[in-house]
């Protein structure tokens, strides 16, 4: 640990944002023609986990694990481990994540209550991952074929499923929150090191996440009493 | 090599002839430095890796990379720096190494970077393998982890023939006293640090030290990771580099550090062609004298 504190977050950057930004591009080339098919995955989680039955939440939370345990085998430790030592540790920490909103503890207990959350705030959250996210890159100057897409790239995932937490509500939502978050803030602090402001809209929309999840929180603690 | 093997070995030259660098003098040799610990002599710009080469195996970045190495080459360089701790960097070097084969004059130089003794013999092996060489040249302890366990088994090592050099690196100016006290106390071959025109710190005590001690030196983030070239680069070259045969800002930053006496070798980093030949067209013409140091000093600092 002492040897990692005497380096800089900048001196900790091993890699050039070309070379992070082409691992979106290799990871998209491997895994087309799949890319239509995420925004549907996507929406059909948000249905089902947000509007469905209990077997159907279940099954919408079952998605959602497979979009963190795909993006964790694919882009985590297939293609950014090979630049990134601490890559592997992402990876699982998504597949962590995967098991935990799959498995009957965390996944079954949120699954089993009805969400109790106003759906907008939620919402935005899932959009902008889905739809404004996966701009930003290019309006910058990166290359389409580089896109960030739901469960393909760590970040909108990890931003939607923050939507769809913050939608369902909740202290089990609020716990499997905790990896998307980390993720947000490993992302910033990459794009922090190297010195690419836009990099900084996820962990501003994971801060986000957190205060609207702590004033819904509270309302519904209100309303109860 | 000779000037003239350096016109053959790269063609045209690309942007050199045109520049004027390599109109000034005949049968001019590439600019040399000695290892005090035997005499032998090598290229003064040699090559880092660390973020340049790490681009995993991406084909294309594996391709261009290794166009990089034989411009290397080409222009006369000798001395490639590398470390287990750049990710996907020896792995990479060693693809170039073995599509360029035979690469006479590699002079290879990576780190050992473990914080357990017993580890580091595995750790070097590995590397070993990654870069496709029989044995390096130097094996330098990284950022001083765990170095004196590893010195240990480099001296061994070089007793064996399995090493020909030992050193020890830092960078950013981080534990120069400890540094310090290893050079004093340990035969070591090299020593590496952080050494550009505006980070000089090494002066005061490190460069003196490695000058009395006969230790070989490496000046480690010459550009500021890039920072002072790219900043440099929007203002101009002062038409006084003509005296030591500079036209272009690399040239400049790079004669300054290898303008030192006790500097041995400088490993700018760079994933691109034209930057590689911009670095190694510092290996020709005349340096900067003190005066000279001087003046390089108070214009760049006033940029």
């Amino acid at each position: 640990m002492e040897v990692w504190l005497s380096y800089s977050l900048t001196d900790l950057l091993l890699f050039s944002p070309d070379t992070y930004f082409r691992l979106y591009e290799l990871n998209n080339m491997a895994l087309w023609p799949l890319q239509p098919f995420l925004p549907v995955v996507a929406f059909a989680v948000l249905g089902l986990s947000r509007y469905g039955s209990g077997m159907s939440r279940r099954v919408g939370l079952l998605l959602l694990a497979l979009s963190w345990a795909a993006v964790g085998w694919w882009f985590l430790y297939q293609h950014y481990a090979q630049i990134n030592t601490a890559a592997p540790w992402y990876a699982a920490a998504f597949a962590i994540e995967a098991l935990l909103i799959a498995g009957p503890g965390f996944g079954g207990t949120l699954a089993a209550v009805r969400p109790a959350y106003p759906v907008l705030p939620g919402l935005m959250l899932f959009l902008y991952a889905l739809v404004v996210h996966p701009l930003i890159g290019p309006l910058f100057g990166r290359p389409w074929s580089g896109i960030e897409l739901f469960g393909a790239a760590p970040d909108p995932t990890a931003m939607a499923t923050l939507g769809i937490l913050l939608m369902m509500g909740g202290k089990m939502a609020r716990l499997l929150s905790l990896i998307p978050l980390a993720w947000c803030l490993v992302s910033g602090l990459t794009f922090l090191a190297m010195e690419i402001t836009y990099g900084l809209s996820t962990p501003a929309v994971a801060v986000i996440a957190v205060i609207a999840n702590a004033l819904l929180s509270r309302r519904a603690r209100t309303t109860r009493a | 090599m000779k000037r003239r093997d350096f016109l053959l070995a790269t063609g045209s030259s690309i942007g050199l002839l045109a520049s004027g660098i390599l109109s000034a003098s005949s049968d001019t040799d590439l600019l040399k430095k000695q290892i005090p610990s035997t005499g032998e002599r090598i290229p003064a710009i040699g090559m880092g890796s660390s973020i340049t080469f790490n681009v995993g195996n991406d084909p294309r970045a594996l391709q261009q990379r290794t166009e990089v190495l034989h411009t290397f080459f080409g222009m006369g360089g000798g001395m490639i720096d590398s470390s287990p701790m750049y990710g996907s960097s020896e792995a990479v070097i060693g693809h170039g190494l073995r599509e360029l084969k035979p690469t006479p004059g590699l002079f290879s130089a990576t780190k050992v970077w473990t914080s357990s003794g017993e580890d580091g013999p595995g750790e070097m092996e590995d590397s070993r393998r990654l870069w496709g060489v029989e044995r390096f040249d130097l094996m330098q302890v990284h950022n001083l982890l765990a170095w004196e366990e590893h010195l240990e088994t480099l001296f061994a090592m070089k007793e064996q023939g399995r090493v020909r050099y030992v050193g020890i690196t830092t960078s950013h100016g981080r534990r120069h006293r400890d540094i310090e006290q290893v050079m004093r106390t340990r035969p070591i071959d090299f020593v590496q640090a952080s050494y550009n025109i505006l980070d000089r710190e090494v002066e005061q005590r490190l460069l003196p030290l490695a000058a009395e001690r006969g230790i070989a030196f490496i000046a480690n983030r010459p550009y500021q990771r890039g920072r002072l070239i790219d900043h440099a680069k929007r203002h101009p070259l002062p038409d006084w580099a003509g005296e030591f045969d500079c036209n272009d800002w690399a040239c400049f930053l790079l004669k300054f550090i290898a303008s030192h006496p006790a500097v041995t070798c400088a490993i700018p980093a760079t994933s691109r062609v034209d930057h590689m030949q911009e670095n190694m067209g510092a290996l020709l013409g005349r340096l900067p004298d003190a005066r000279m140091r001087k003046r390089m000093i108070a214009y760049v600092e006033e940029l």
